[in-house]
């Protein structure tokens, strides 16, 4: 048995039998703690000194979405499935392919091959049809197109449709499309100018939500942080469809959109105005009543900048205002006036103090 | 004690998991998630990294699970695991912008952690920010795997593979450097209130 009577602060301080009773995490040391402190008065003041110490150490937590940590068990429970029954025909000769790449490649093609069958794993159970369009992709050769933040691509397919890529945005289409049907994978937002073509529909997956249309004019929005997921028609007709919720579609007319929520999980007809769901095609940069971090975000995805935040602004109200093609200095500016607060400029990171 | 009974599920546990028990994988999995992902984003700042992390220690103990060793206490074994993940993947993620740096994970730990309220002037804010300063790297660790973790002296001398002894030398110290500090700060709350 220690001999408590001898103890410094240090000594209680780094006791574990006296840190579990500060903390009340165990119901011996409590009891024993409370009990030794009455028949010991002479070291009451010491032993309270090192219980005000202890109590003063509160480690915040970092919570994790739930949404993204769901995300993380289904990846590993999808990863830890034996690999034959995921491995398809698709995949399979997809390494065939690369095979054949030379050697300085392969490097690229084995972790390209890895992303290509981990995202595939993650459809395949997200969407209960795909068992259908899987054979058919078998042949096919696929490019990835990856738009960094601040960047804006515009790109023409072989069949001679457009498509412009908004920043933060991937865009995964074939070489070549299929004789019956032209498919394209996309994670962000994109224009989309398709070329009409009535033998073979033009269908865009992104998420959970499909669109297919033969020929047309419209935006789709599903960038992967965000709640809801957008298709805004300019013109001619599109079918969306809810992959989750089987079959749940929705047919657009020209400038209606179409909006899933995905904590909802629900398609919504809705009415648009031109500049809020297209504009940023033609370099418009848009704030409606919006608060502190979503001008952040919007900006660090616009300009490809990282904000570092010395004191949060407090907005007294959201802040509205309309850019069009100006710096992000010009943007700053005007938003900083108007807001109150300050900023600087430095190695392509904007300062707010 | 009454600390044995859950040592032996533990144990149990880590018996089915290694039988390949796919529902005790990911009730260790579940159970220690908020402890893991925590620790991992303390050493690393990052969130995806510390989620990818997360997911290729138990990637890899699944794959492994018939050759690991069956133990008593399995929860050291996964801290340890993954500081070692996160301590390569920061090193990758370095190299990978560029630069490079072999110390050892700084873990961030903020003024924020000790004080209750923003109330506290800028003079407060600093005194706590130099005391955490004066601490080692692993002399935070020890701090927080101790205090927030909630690990024994003797799990976390398991972590970084030291002896008892060693680890209580470490939270002397740094309790000896941050005892001030503390201090301070309940005189003025008592003072605030």
């Amino acid at each position: 048995m220690k001999d408590y009577r001898q103890y410094t602060l240090e000594d209680f301080l780094s006791d574990e039998s006296f840190q579990e009773y500060v903390r009340k995490s165990s119901a011996d040391a409590v009891a024993f703690w409370e009990n030794w402190k009455k028949s010991n008065p002479g070291q009451l003041e010491i032993a309270e000194e090192a219980e005000r110490v202890l109590s003063g150490i509160n480690f915040q937590t970092y919570k994790l979405d739930e949404y993204k940590y769901q995300k993380d068990l289904h990846r590993l429970r999808t990863a830890i499935q034996p690999k034959d029954k995921f491995l398809t025909t698709r995949d399979k000769r997809e390494n065939v392919i690369n095979f054949k790449i030379s050697r300085s490649a392969l490097q690229i093609a084995a972790s390209l091959l890895l992303l290509v069958a981990v995202s595939f794993i993650f459809w395949k159970s997200d969407l209960l049809d795909f068992g259908n369009r899987e054979e058919n992709l078998s042949a096919v050769e696929w490019v990835e197109k990856v738009v960094d933040k601040g960047e804006k691509v515009t790109l023409t397919m072989k069949d001679g449709s457009k498509i412009k890529l908004n920043s933060e945005s991937k865009l995964r289409f074939p070489e070549n499309f299929a004789p019956d049907k032209r498919e394209v994978y996309l994670e962000g937002e994109a224009f989309f100018e398709v070329a009409k073509d009535s033998n073979r529909p033009f269908t865009i997956y992104s998420g959970n939500l499909s669109t297919t249309v033969l020929g047309t004019a419209f935006n789709v929005r599903a960038y992967s942080n965000e709640k809801e997921m957008k298709v805004a028609l300019l013109e001619g007709k599109v079918k969306v469809t809810n992959q989750v919720n089987a079959g749940e579609n929705m047919l657009l007319s020209p400038m209606e959109m179409a909006s899933l929520n995905k904590e909802k999980n629900n398609l919504v007809k809705k009415e648009f105005l031109f500049e809020d769901e297209l504009g940023w095609k033609d370099g418009l940069l848009l704030f409606k009543n919006a608060n502190f971090e979503e001008i952040r975000l919007k900006l660090e995805r616009w300009y490809g900048v990282s904000f570092i935040i010395q004191n949060n602004p407090k907005l007294v109200k959201g802040y509205s205002g309309r850019f069009e093609n100006e710096s992000l200095e010009e943007v700053l500016e005007g938003i900083s006036f108007t807001s109150g607060f300050k900023f600087k400029m430095e190695k392509g990171n904007v300062i707010i103090n | 004690m009454e600390k044995s009974p859950r040592k032996k599920n533990q144990k149990t546990l880590w018996q089915r998991f290694q039988s390949g028990d796919e529902d005790a994988f990911f009730e260790i999995y579940q159970e220690n998630h908020a402890l893991l992902f925590n620790y991992a984003i303390r050493l690393s700042s990052n969130e995806e990294l510390s989620r990818d992390c997360i997911h290729d220690m138990y990637l890899e103990l699944w794959e492994k699970k018939g050759k690991l060793k069956s133990l008593e206490n399995f929860k050291p074994y996964l801290f340890k695991f993954l500081r070692n993940i996160v301590i390569d993947k920061i090193k990758e993620h370095h190299k990978l912008i560029g630069e490079s740096n072999g110390k050892e994970p700084d873990m961030v730990i903020s003024h924020e952690d000790f004080l209750i309220g923003k109330e506290y002037k800028e003079l407060h804010v600093q005194k706590v920010t130099q005391a955490l300063q004066s601490l080692s790297p692993r002399q935070k660790e020890v701090v927080y795997l101790k205090f927030y973790s909630n690990l024994s002296y003797k799990e976390i001398a398991e972590v970084y593979q030291i002896n008892y002894q060693s680890v209580r030398n470490l939270m002397s110290e740094s309790l000896k450097k941050m005892k001030e500090l503390l201090l301070f700060l309940v005189f003025v709350l008592i003072f605030w209130c």
